[in-house]
């Protein structure tokens, strides 16, 4: 136990000191693969910024997630692993002076650090006494870690930052390092073991395999188990540790794999999606970055038709509309437009960015318009800005607004119908509204007249005139002009029907003669008021002598 | 939430698990020292108020309790504050900024404390770790409460995105926390002996299921089953019932109202007793409580709504009476023996006057002219008829820009009972519903094609799958109803239908019709110890008929209606059933929340502002 114990302190002085000479000595050690080295080389090169901002910030109270989250965009990518296999012991109360070295020492060291951690986890654990206290500020961290081990932290610092005393601590750190991975290589984790015990939440390190085929293992051992935590953990631990395209290739193979993956993404994208909307600019890159990589993957795995989605979703996230039209366009260019599967698609992108660039002029004539103080607006006030609606909607407001426009004008509704091919009915659906609210039965009259033949007109409507009369009764149409079209409705049990819907009693009175029903007549005329025109014609209907009643 | 005594009232008692979820919370509260305040995250505060009471939470030293917010922690002078979250990214981003926020105000010195609920997860620790908070974390918890009792037959897990999970972004999460349920369910009750299921996410869970018995190396608790059967049913098995309008009496203030957490709001101006001026009626909506503990709700829930009228009128006439039995009473035992009963007819009363109210509300909406149509074309569709050209009622409704899930609803079941729409078909719908509703929608409909809700035509399976299940039922009573058709009018749920042969024949006799519907069919037989087993009851025991009623465990995943679940006590019901059915699910869900999961969040817009 005691020698345990020791141990246990070798390790935690060698963390202290590690994170001077952290990048160097991983380089040295023999069991960095070439991809790793390059990372590690990439990294050195940010650790050096990071360093600096240390020193700016006396306080990184003030400035935690700038710091913090930039260098997370270093250590989350070179040692994920860690980032995943830490938090299960952190979370037991002992071990709680794990985590101010997790988020303070953001080196590569984290991932040594935790190869030799795991295997002496238990001991460690039990060095620690477990009232200390974790605190945001630096001071704080040292003299209170100080007090649970039986070198400081403090004392480290001096050493910590002049490099002049470094070579012979590396000597050691570089033997004590050796010693350690080699005994972690000794305790083989078997796959299984492994997965069980980060399903269990127990401590774990994914850094013990190293061949791709143990990884490999691991990873088909996951997605039996159909954990999706550890499925998530060992594909991002992939990620890090083998090449992308053999990456690609391995996650080609397991389709489970693949979706786990692009969930992690996506919760991702959609996660940052968020951040951006309070104006991070940071995590705008990241998104941005991540959001690349889930189109990449999508697009490798040849699903074209998630990958055109997600960029459409992305397009028209745009808050402005300008970026809106041409993120559209681009998107459209790049993604819909050379797929056969799309062609619909395709087609209905296309009509999006131009219903928007239709409009962009529209909101900035009507709006100017507006402010100058057209009488038009002024009876009729924009209740919103024409921009984003739908399309209906747009012709909705051009019939209202600009109904009488000609047709080469952007606002005219005619040209809005053909461009974007609109059906008969859904132009006089929304025409018909339009006008009748504003009162334009002449204007409606004109709709619903079509030329027969020999220059004869006659009243015909796609939609039916049951519909013309409910847009009519909505609109709150005067009676003479709702009787009108009731009376142009086929079928008299159901032109009765539907003038007994909207009380108008003229054309029931007349419907019911009509049928020669003389009782329901007297039903109905009993009900109305007296003087009522419609009363009258009952009266005079009742007494006429040259109807002949239904018996 | 006052009692809890209609939990115990079936064939499992369930009050069982309420209390094992209770004992696990104050575990885990109790590992912090001090007073406490709880910060909640808004989703969770319904599901936790059906296991345990602010007085349980305040004997365990919780002081105060806040919502999770942007806006920081209002002040306070607690010891620990924790933290009760779901796994879920965006919550992350509120703690963390909250935390940060406290480090700043500084003050009295506190402990911060996350409970997860039901299970942390690694993205989430990595956000904690990315914000810099991670360490100021004291404890992190996990609290497994995931299959909360609603009632006496009945659990659901509130995990109202699902289905979107499974059947969208193939994110098999949830699927993990209904497997780890079962275990928890199987540790109360004993080892399900047989096992049975139909669909992927049902393979899933099964596989999962089994391998966490093996983990756990037959350290299982020595109890005779109090289960017989699990059975198993993907919702994407039957996507069309949850399409459909509901019809029974729950199921309708749900589509209408929206039932959560076993409650509804209401709108308050029913609810105004007649002594309230006008002035100061609440504007607030009022909230009440729905669970078999109402004995009137209990016995009106299931029915079709056609029936509750006459049984609200029926009850109404015995209340009544009962009453003036007080004119009747002369002597005195008699006086005391309606003065006993008196508490119970209060109660009866009272409970009548709020169900009058909510028939009354639901009649509106179902007497209302949208309502009739739309159910009238439903009721084509699905008896097959002219689903394979563009509908005219669709196409009115769309006119009249109608709620977009409503056409939703309609469109996907004309889809699945023309087994997928022509090409044509279906691009004027698309092209309809993203000229009206916005072109953003085009999110929308491929999440709809590719959760299957949509689709292309393919092979002509639901003409045989209708035949041979006996979907569609012409000659429904609704008032006696004897068949589950009655849910329905006049057809019956394909999920119920599959579980009604479960039971009886076996599924064995439906092979072909199982083949036809999506995904693997399962079955697995788990050992127990033979000293467990169920004794098949003997000719002489006396509760032979009790003992031979054996007990299912219907497990939906991706949800499940009210109508579904009224079906099933309708069959738990029948003399000749023989099974008595427990339900579990992730959510209950009507038509309009299965859509909304799928469908793109657009801002709120107005259709026409102008």
């Amino acid at each position: 136990m005691s020698s345990l114990r020791r141990e246990s302190q070798d390790e935690e002085e060698y963390w202290m000191k590690s994170r001077v000479n952290k990048s160097k000595f991983n380089l040295f050690d023999d069991n960095v693969t070439v991809e790793n080295a390059e990372e590690l080389a990439k990294s050195k090169k940010l650790l050096t910024q990071f360093e600096d901002d240390d020193v700016d910030t006396v306080n990184w109270d003030d400035t935690p997630v700038s710091s913090v989250t930039e260098s997370s965009a270093i250590s989350g990518h070179v040692v994920p692993p860690s980032a995943s296999s830490l938090p299960k012991s952190a979370s037991r109360p002992e071990s709680r002076n794990v985590p101010p070295y997790m988020t303070h020492s953001r080196s590569q060291s984290e991932s040594f650090g935790v190869t030799g951690r795991v295997s002496f986890t238990p001991s460690s654990l039990e060095s620690v006494t477990p009232t200390v206290q974790y605190s945001k500020s630096q001071e704080k961290l040292h003299s209170l870690t100080s007090s649970s081990s039986a070198r400081s932290l403090e004392d480290e610092i001096p050493s910590f930052i002049s490099t002049s005393s470094g070579s012979k601590n590396l000597e050691e750190e570089i033997q004590y390092l050796k010693r350690a991975l080699k005994k972690a290589r000794e305790l083989k984790f078997s796959p299984e073991d492994t997965i069980r015990k980060m399903i269990l939440g127990e401590p774990y390190s994914l850094e013990v395999f190293r061949s791709k085929e143990e990884k490999l293992q691991l990873l088909d051992k996951a997605i039996q188990v159909h954990d999706g935590n550890a499925i998530t953990a060992v594909i991002l631990f992939l990620r890090q540790t083998i090449k992308p395209s053999l990456f690609n290739l391995e996650l080609q193979r397991r389709p489970v794999a693949i979706n786990h993956y692009l969930s992690y993404l996506r919760a991702h994208y959609d996660f940052k999606e968020l951040d951006m909307s309070l104006n991070h600019n940071l995590s705008y890159l990241k998104a941005h970055y991540d959001f690349k990589e889930l189109g990449d993957v999508l697009g490798m795995l040849n699903r074209t038709e998630e990958a055109a989605i997600l960029k459409y979703k992305q397009a028209i996230s745009a808050p402005d509309v300008r970026g809106k039209m041409n993120a559209l366009r681009g998107c459209l260019k790049a993604h819909f437009i050379h797929e056969p599967d799309l062609a619909h698609e395709a087609n209905l992108v296309e009509q999006h960015a131009a219903l928007l660039e239709r409009q962009w002029p529209i909101e900035d004539t009507d709006s100017k318009s507006e402010a100058q103080g057209n009488p038009l607006f002024r009876q009729f006030p924009r209740k919103v800005s024409i921009l984003n609606m739908p399309l209906i909607t747009t012709l909705y407001y051009c019939c209202f607004y600009h109904g009488r426009d000609a047709e080469n004008l952007l606002t005219s509704p005619f040209a809005i119908k053909k461009q974007h091919q609109l059906s008969d009915k859904q132009y006089v659906w929304t025409a018909l509204s339009a006008r009748s609210r504003l009162k334009q039965w002449t204007g409606i009259e004109e709709l619903l007249t079509a030329k027969g033949w020999f220059g004869s007109t006659k009243k015909v409507s796609v939609i039916g005139f049951d519909k013309v009369c409910e847009i009519l009764h909505r609109t709150s149409a005067p009676e003479e002009i709702l009787s009108k079209y009731l009376r142009m409705i086929d079928g008299s049990e159901r032109r009765l029907n539907i003038a007994r819907k909207y009380k108008c009693h003229e054309v029931v009175v007349e419907t019911l003669v009509y049928l020669r029903d003389r009782h329901e007549l007297q039903v109905y005329a009993s009900k109305l008021p007296p003087g009522s025109l419609g009363l009258r014609n009952a009266q005079d209907a009742l007494r006429s002598s040259t109807i002949k009643w239904k018996t | 939430m006052g009692s809890t005594g209609h939990l115990s009232n079936g064939k499992l008692n369930l009050n069982l698990l309420r209390d094992y979820y209770r004992r696990e919370l104050l575990e885990c509260l109790d590992k912090c020292l001090g007073s406490k305040a709880l910060v909640w995250d808004d989703a969770l505060t319904g599901p936790f108020g059906l296991i345990a009471e602010y007085s349980l939470l305040k004997e365990h030293e919780v002081e105060k309790m806040f919502p999770l917010s942007d806006k920081g922690l209002p002040p306070s002078n607690v010891q620990n504050i924790i933290f009760v979250t779901r796994p879920k990214l965006h919550l992350m981003e509120q703690i963390a900024q909250n935390l940060l926020q406290e480090e700043h105000k500084g003050g009295f010195r506190k402990e911060y404390h996350i409970i997860f609920v039901p299970r942390k997860s690694l993205l989430c620790e990595k956000k904690l770790k990315e914000s810099g908070v991670y360490g100021t974390l004291h404890y992190i918890e996990e609290f497994n409460l995931s299959m909360i009792p609603f009632d006496s037959d009945l659990m659901s897990m509130e995990m109202e995105g699902a289905f979107k999970e499974c059947y969208l972004e193939n994110d098999y999460t949830t699927m993990f926390y209904v497997a780890q349920s079962l275990m928890t369910l199987q540790f109360l009750y004993g080892i399900i002996p047989n096992i049975q299921g139909k669909g992927d996410c049902a393979k899933n869970v099964v596989d999962m299921m089994l391998r966490m018995r093996r983990e756990l190396g037959g350290r299982e608790p020595q109890i005779t089953p109090q289960i017989d059967n699990l059975l198993i049913l993907d919702r994407n098995v039957d996507l069309l019932t949850p399409l459909l309008s509901q019809l029974t009496y729950d199921g309708l203030i749900d589509e209408i109202f929206g039932i959560n957490n076993t409650s509804v709001k209401l709108p308050p101006e029913k609810f105004v007793s007649s002594s309230q001026s006008p002035e100061d009626a609440p504007t607030e909506k009022k909230k009440i409580i729905l669970n078999s503990s109402d004995e009137l709700y209990g016995e009106l829930r299931d029915k079709n709504f056609n029936a509750v009228g006459s049984l609200v009128s029926k009850k109404a006439k015995t209340i009544t009476a009962e009453f003036d039995e007080r004119h009747a009473a002369k002597t005195v035992s008699e006086m005391k023996h309606f003065v006993s009963k008196l508490p119970h007819l209060q109660q009866m009363r009272q409970s009548l006057s709020i169900h009058t109210s909510i028939a009354e509300l639901i009649k509106e909406h179902t007497d209302s002219e949208e309502f009739l149509d739309s159910l009238r074309c439903q009721q084509e569709f699905i008896n097959g008829l002219d689903t394979d050209k563009v509908n005219t009622y669709v196409e009115d409704c769309i006119g009249k820009m109608e709620p977009l899930d409503k056409v939703l609803r309609l469109i996907c079941i004309q889809s699945y009972c023309n087994n997928g729409l022509k090409t044509k078909v279906l691009d004027y719908y698309k092209r309809e519903i993203i000229q009206t509703y916005g072109y953003e929608h085009l999110v929308t409909l491929m999440n709809l094609e590719k959760a299957g809700l949509l689709r292309q035509s393919g092979q002509r399976h639901y003409p045989t799958i209708r035949k041979s299940l006996k979907l569609i039922v012409d000659e429904v009573n609704e008032q006696n109803p004897n068949d589950i058709s009655y849910v329905y009018s006049g057809y019956a749920p394909l999920s119920i239908r599959l579980a009604q042969y479960h039971a009886r024949p076996g599924w064995r006799s439906i092979t072909e019709v199982l083949n036809l519907l999506p995904g693997p069919t399962i079955e697995e037989i788990q050992q127990i110890p033979v000293a467990l087993r169920k004794r098949r009851s003997s000719i002489t025991s006396s509760h032979s008929s009790v003992m031979d009623q054996k007990v299912t465990l219907v497990v939906f995943l991706g949800g499940v209606t009210f109508a579904e679940i009224a079906a099933l006590r309708f069959l738990a019901q029948q003399d000749d059933g023989g099974t008595d059915y427990v339900i579990a699910t992730t959510k209950i869900i009507s038509g309009s929340t299965l859509l909304d999961s799928v469908m793109e969040k657009l801002s709120p817009v107005h259709l026409n502002p102008f």
